[in-house]
């Protein structure tokens, strides 16, 4: 290259630089944008933010602007009921697990008051991962009984966030119940729905075993080994069940605000019968549709939504099934309304099955050839292993049959007072309604390929037991009165 | 004069309300910081926390701590809740620990009777009760810091650990001397979340983690319904 092309490279690779790094740099800034936006809005005003237990939510803000939003938070150690006849010792956010549900807007100067109420024993503080800061609020609020500690924050990001007490030892005071959620509402806010509901999954450490009564104290040990006794939703077996049920109307939509406290179990979050038309991802801004289950992080969150389309009882779960089936993670919402049965039909119909099929067929006996019976006692005798072979299965090997399916032979009447009938019954098949002993039955007994010998050997065995008439059938009998199987 | 101060002192230690027990010489890892061994040398500690009775002698012969007249940068306004000068409602009992004292009123009672404040080496080191800290002891332990406070305060002189010393847990917290230098990290000396492991000699030791925590809440004007003191006194030569 000679000077003047150098000279030329040179500013096309110095231009190509620039346009690189402008180009770096204006993405850059495109990201932090928002939040510095939001750190930057004017504050107009101030107000008291409302506060909610669980299950129930904030209204939704509607106005446009930001403000100056005061929150007074109480610490306070309660007792409380975990399970029937369990009782705990919750050390809460608001007087209930999980705390309050804190509502606020993207831009808005949180002024918060954190008060540990004098008769606690224990300090407290809070970290909100709507904070962006040291300790997200817990380096600024550690706060002793009959304290109250203060500190404002910007809420610089849209999201729902959980926030916890964050004193040493964590586990345990994450474990007592420590947790809720702060949803910091977008600008521009969610679709309006029928329904907001608010629902925390956690875990308890209980010293006694799931169900054990009386004042449960915190086990450190399970704890460290993370092998809860209870996971529930909103800190109690059965805090969402019966009467505290959710409630919609069957064509409504709801949204649930879910959150998982921990401490340390992840939540594989599912409505059983549902599924969600919207998943607002790890409470972020990131849309997905029609999923199942999704994920919840301890420590994180999720929005789902979605419209009801038939009436019923959904079951809420952590779908890690022996959490939900043995140790509490179960809540229920209540649909109401009137029964869409193109959606789904319910029990259309509760049929007989039979392994052969539904339809009377042919049912294939033994194929070795029966041994003859010499007198009555060896036809019982024989007849005893053809019964236990065929017919036991439904009859039962007591002849008591079974209530509503399959009638007795046990002092049947049906049976004592028509043999020929029987054998009929036993050659061709049986379908439709028989009274036995005054009671109905309506179902099928298929036609049975045995031989005269075998047929005969088998009733002659139920005939002489159970109280029975103690007839004898004989081959003859069978062969004269055989019929076809009935189609 | 200096002689006879010490005397007068030494007698009123004497008094049958301070029984005091010699704790022995000895080493022991501290929870924080430092997690290379201590050597501790012997001292006197009191057997029981200090009791109303007990302050309120003292409140008798030093007016200056009345809550009527204590200056207000030595104790919060709870100081000496539901006390009425120097009498304490007739529904607690005497002989529960003294609470609702802050720092420099603590500190104050055990100069005047020639004592001090334990340093949190040697009150943690009181209650690690030569290494006896079972996981069953510190379940018990941990039960009584998940029970909320009573209303009425229990009499001293429960729960002995191996040195004879009574109460150092199920009554009440105590204030230690420099309960404000019990944790540092990068001269933050707060605990939270899991970085409150950090440099901490044993993470499962959930009940010494509530003690340190308690103490780094507090400010020596503070004054808590359950947070009471004890005295130690050094070995004379």
């Amino acid at each position: 290259m000679n000077k003047k092309q150098r000279q030329n490279f040179s500013k096309v690779l110095a231009i190509i630089w620039l346009i690189f790094t402008f180009q770096t740099q204006l993405k850059a800034s495109e990201l932090g944008q928002n939040s510095d936006e939001n750190r930057d809005e004017k504050i107009v005003g101030e107000e008291k933010a409302i506060l909610t237990d669980a299950p129930h939510v904030p209204p939704p803000i509607t106005r446009s602007y930001a403000t100056k939003m005061i929150i007074h938070l109480e610490v306070k150690e309660v007792e409380g009921q975990l399970a029937d006849g369990v009782k705990y010792t919750y050390w809460t956010f608001g007087g209930h697990v999980p705390g309050k549900f804190i509502r606020v807007r993207e831009g808005d100067l949180v002024q918060f008051h954190l008060d540990n109420h004098p008769s606690n024993k224990m300090p407290h503080n809070i970290d909100l991962h709507a904070v962006i800061g040291p300790g997200g609020g817990a380096a600024s609020s550690l706060t002793a009984p009959g304290h109250s500690s203060v500190f404002s924050f910007k809420a610089l990001t849209p999201g729902l966030f959980v926030y916890h007490c964050a004193t040493a030892p964590v586990g345990m005071h994450i474990g007592n119940g420590m947790y809720g959620l702060i949803y910091v509402q977008p600008k521009v806010a969610l679709p309006k729905v029928d329904h907001e509901y608010y629902v925390m999954q956690g875990e308890f450490y209980t010293r006694g075993a799931n169900g054990q009564k009386g004042l449960q104290p915190f086990s450190m040990t399970k704890a460290i080994d993370e092998k809860p006794e209870y996971v529930v939703f909103n800190g109690a077996v059965g805090a969402l069940a019966g009467d505290n049920a959710l409630n919609a109307k069957k064509g409504e939509t709801v949204r649930l605000f879910v959150g998982d406290g921990g401490p340390n179990l992840p939540s594989s979050f599912h409505v059983i019968g549902e599924i969600f038309d919207k998943v607002y991802l790890e409470g972020g801004s990131t849309i997905a549709e029609n999923v199942q289950t999704t994920a919840i992080s301890p420590g994180g969150s999720a929005i789902v939504e979605f419209k009801t389309h038939v009436p019923g009882t959904f079951l809420l779960v952590d779908h890690s099934v022996t959490r939900a089936f043995n140790k509490g993670a179960l809540a229920q919402l209540k649909v109401t309304g009137d029964d869409d049965k193109l959606v789904y039909s319910g029990k259309i119909n509760d049929e007989v099955y039979l392994p052969e099929g539904s339809n009377i067929r042919v049912a294939e006996g033994p194929r070795a050839i029966a041994p003859m019976a010499k007198d009555k006692q060896e036809r019982i005798q024989f007849g005893a292993q053809v019964f236990a072979t065929n017919c036991a299965a439904c009859h039962q090997t007591t002849g008591m049959g079974i209530p509503s399916a399959f009638p007795p032979l046990a002092k049947s009447d049906y049976l004592n007072a028509d043999k020929i009938r029987v054998i009929k019954t036993v050659t061709g098949g049986l379908q439709g309604k028989v009274v036995v002993n005054g009671k109905e039955f309506d179902g099928v007994m298929p036609a049975w390929n045995l031989s005269d010998e075998e047929i005969a050997n088998v009733l002659t065995y139920i005939y002489n037991s159970w109280g029975n008439s103690g007839k004898e059938v004989t081959p003859e009998e069978v062969k004269a009165n055989r019929v076809k199987a009935i189609h | 004069m200096v002689s006879l101060f010490f005397q007068r002192a030494h007698a009123e230690a004497l008094k049958p309300n301070s029984k005091m027990i010699l704790i022995p010489a000895g080493t022991y890892v501290p929870f924080f910081e430092k997690r290379t061994t201590v050597a501790i040398q012997s001292f006197w500690i009191d057997k029981y926390p200090v009791t109303k009775k007990d302050f309120q002698q003292f409140l008798k012969k030093n007016p200056m701590w009345l809550k009527n007249e204590i200056k207000k940068i030595f104790a919060d306004p709870s100081y000496l809740k539901n006390w009425h000068g120097d009498r304490f409602s007739n529904q607690e009992k005497k002989d529960s620990p003294v609470v609702n004292v802050s720092w420099f009123a603590a500190k104050a009672y055990c100069e005047f009777y020639g004592k001090s404040l334990p340093t949190t080496d040697q009150w943690e080191y009181v209650a690690d009760d030569r290494g006896k800290g079972s996981k069953e002891a510190q379940q018990k332990i941990l039960d009584w810091y998940s029970s909320p406070s009573p209303k009425y305060l229990s009499s001293v002189g429960q729960a002995a650990n191996s040195y004879q010393v009574d109460d150092l847990y199920g009554l009440v917290w105590e204030w230690t001397l420099d309960f404000n230098s019990s944790v540092i990290s990068d001269g933050d000396k707060n605990l939270f979340c899991g970085g409150g492991a950090q440099g901490a000699a044993d993470p499962s030791d959930y009940v010494r983690f509530m003690r340190y925590s308690f103490r780094s809440s507090l400010k020596a004007n503070y004054t808590i319904g359950n947070l009471g003191f004890r005295c130690v006194q050094e070995v004379s030569q």
